[in-house]
């Protein structure tokens, strides 16, 4: 049972005197979904840059598993916003990378990425060139990539902003569908407060000046989706619709100060 | 240091404006057309000047011999030869000089680039040798060459290779530390040590900029070829130009000129045609 821990980590950007974040804690578990939401500038993917171990924290801890975090490691795989892909390798190749760097051999990697590559719904586009995929395609592809690896983490920055609605909602089931599959814990970091009521099993949402969580909220919408409830009536169910206002005013009331 | 910074950022500069001339908005086809008729039209009206100018006795044959006469030399050069080899034999021995040149250089520029690319200290190791050797003419070191490596192949190689040092190491060393930031904590994210990050990131990162470098370094290389010929060679095109003009073959002179200027052009695009197999996706991501 992995679990990642942030305890009271505040973090600068290089040479800055004010802080991206201040004291900020958040665990993370197996099994758990954790959204994160907040207006630009609030700290959110300097959260995740900390989780993934692209950077470090000027004070606090991050461990994992008790151990400190070093640097980035197989166990935490990262989603992109934009989706950095491997230009030079093929759909399949991108997502059999983590494989490759592994030793497994080519044709078994291969074989499992083609798994992947149609459980994400891009079957029959091994071997496309991934300048030829759409933005949608290209998400779905970063997806496959990150799963290949089986992490015990995926670590999402906003992996679904750049796309358009219908395409989001495509994305927002298949990761509901990814979750409930894997059981790995999952940080999103959203834009859409809809999107992180409808996922995440706990909503975080954070603050600007400096970068600060204000409020934590345990939802269960998505474990309606998996009991059977469709993804159009739990969106519409009251209580739905009440979070909603609740963090939209958390998070307008925050921006209008 | 500076020196390299300036020289990259101007580079990257061209490019961007290149390759926005041809994504964004392509110009209408009427306008490539107007361009290549003008192109052609200024080369029918020197070729005809130049006609007129021997026809008509302007100037001496001696000094400009007809564009009959040097297509002649040219069926005479390409058949029977020069002294003691075919133009194809000269050529031959030109572009191995250059190739063996351009192979050593690469070996050795490539992972110079790579180090001050990567590193604040291979930059300061490095950066003032190269800025040394950026601005020298070839022609400057050229003696100092052959007082070290004598007469032979070797100083001719050796030359032609540091003429092409400093561009593929510049080059090299820009698409290097471009390389994208997502795509190197990506792989990092994946698994991959440093070496993997080297190998399957900053490399395939850095071809296209290594071919860049490779396309600057190949006009710099042929450019410095002439001057390297001159001294104790018994082939090459520069040194069939240098012979013929001892001998006032004015005719062989003109007709080794277009060709080299011919062959700059081959390897030019050749070089973009490479570019265009191994980077795909260059301005397509």
């Amino acid at each position: 049972m992995s679990r990642l821990e942030i305890s009271n980590v505040t973090a600068h950007y290089e040479g800055a005197a004010a802080p991206v974040l201040a004291n900020v804690s958040l665990a993370l578990g197996a099994g758990e979904f954790v959204a994160v939401i907040g207006r630009s500038g609030c700290g959110k993917t300097t959260l995740l840059n900390l989780a993934a171990g692209f950077a470090f924290p000027t004070s606090g801890r991050l461990t994992l598993d008790g151990q400190p975090v070093r640097g980035p490691g197989p166990e935490r795989a990262v989603v992109f916003q934009d989706d950095a892909l491997f230009p030079w390798l093929s759909a399949v190749d991108n997502v059999a990378f983590g494989l490759q760097l592994k030793g497994v051999p080519k044709n078994d990697r291969r074989e499992a990425a083609r798994g992947l590559l149609a459980r994400v719904g891009l079957a029959g586009l091994d071997e496309r060139p991934i300048w030829r995929l759409s933005g949608g395609q290209r998400q779905r592809l970063g997806l496959a990539r990150a799963l290949a690896i089986e992490p015990a983490f995926l670590l999402m920055d906003e992996p679904l902003g750049a796309l358009d609605a219908m395409t989001r909602e495509h994305m927002q089931q298949l990761l509901l569908d990814i979750f409930l599959a894997t059981r790995a814990g999952i940080l999103l970091i959203t834009h859409s407060i809809e999107e992180a009521l409808f996922l995440a099993t706990r909503v975080v949402v954070m603050a600007p000046n400096p970068g600060r969580i204000v409020r934590t909220l345990d939802v269960d919408f998505s474990r309606r989706v998996r009991a059977g409830e469709s993804a159009r009536a739990v969106k519409s169910a009251p209580d739905f619709i009440e979070a909603r206002a609740e963090l939209l005013d958390l998070v307008f009331e925050r921006e209008a100060q | 240091m500076t020196l390299v910074a300036d020289d990259i950022s101007d580079r990257a500069a061209i490019e961007d404006e290149t390759t926005h001339a041809e994504t964004p908005v392509r110009a209408p086809a009427s306008r490539h057309r107007h361009r290549l008729v003008a192109s052609a039209a200024t080369i029918i009206v020197l070729l005809a000047l130049w006609t007129a100018a021997s026809a008509f006795g302007l100037v001496s044959a001696l000094f400009l011999p007809s564009p009959i006469a040097v297509a002649k030399a040219f069926w005479n050069v390409a058949t029977t030869g020069f002294v003691d080899a075919t133009l194809l034999q000269h050529l031959v021995a030109s572009l191995g000089r250059v190739f063996a040149a351009l192979f050593a250089s690469i070996i050795v520029a490539v992972p110079i680039g790579f180090a001050i690319g990567l590193s604040p200290i291979g930059r300061g190791i490095f950066d003032p040798i190269i800025e040394f050797l950026r601005p020298l003419p070839p022609l400057a070191y050229l003696p100092l060459v052959i007082i070290w490596f004598g007469i032979g192949e070797a100083s001719k190689i050796i030359v032609i290779a540091l003429a092409m040092l400093a561009p593929i190491v510049i080059s090299t060393a820009a698409g290097v530390a471009g390389t994208s930031r997502d795509r190197i904590n990506a792989a990092r994210s994946l698994g991959a040590s440093r070496l993997q990050v080297l190998g399957h990131v900053v490399l395939p990162s850095a071809i296209g900029d290594i071919l860049t470098g490779i396309r600057i370094a190949l006009g710099a290389g042929w450019t410095t070829l002439v001057a390297a010929e001159l001294v104790a060679a018994s082939r090459g095109v520069g040194f069939m130009i240098q012979s013929a003009a001892q001998f006032l073959v004015t005719d062989v002179v003109l007709l080794g000129i277009v060709v080299i200027a011919a062959v700059a052009f081959a390897l030019e695009a050749v070089i973009r045609i490479l570019q265009r197999f191994f980077v795909p996706w260059l301005g397509k991501t």
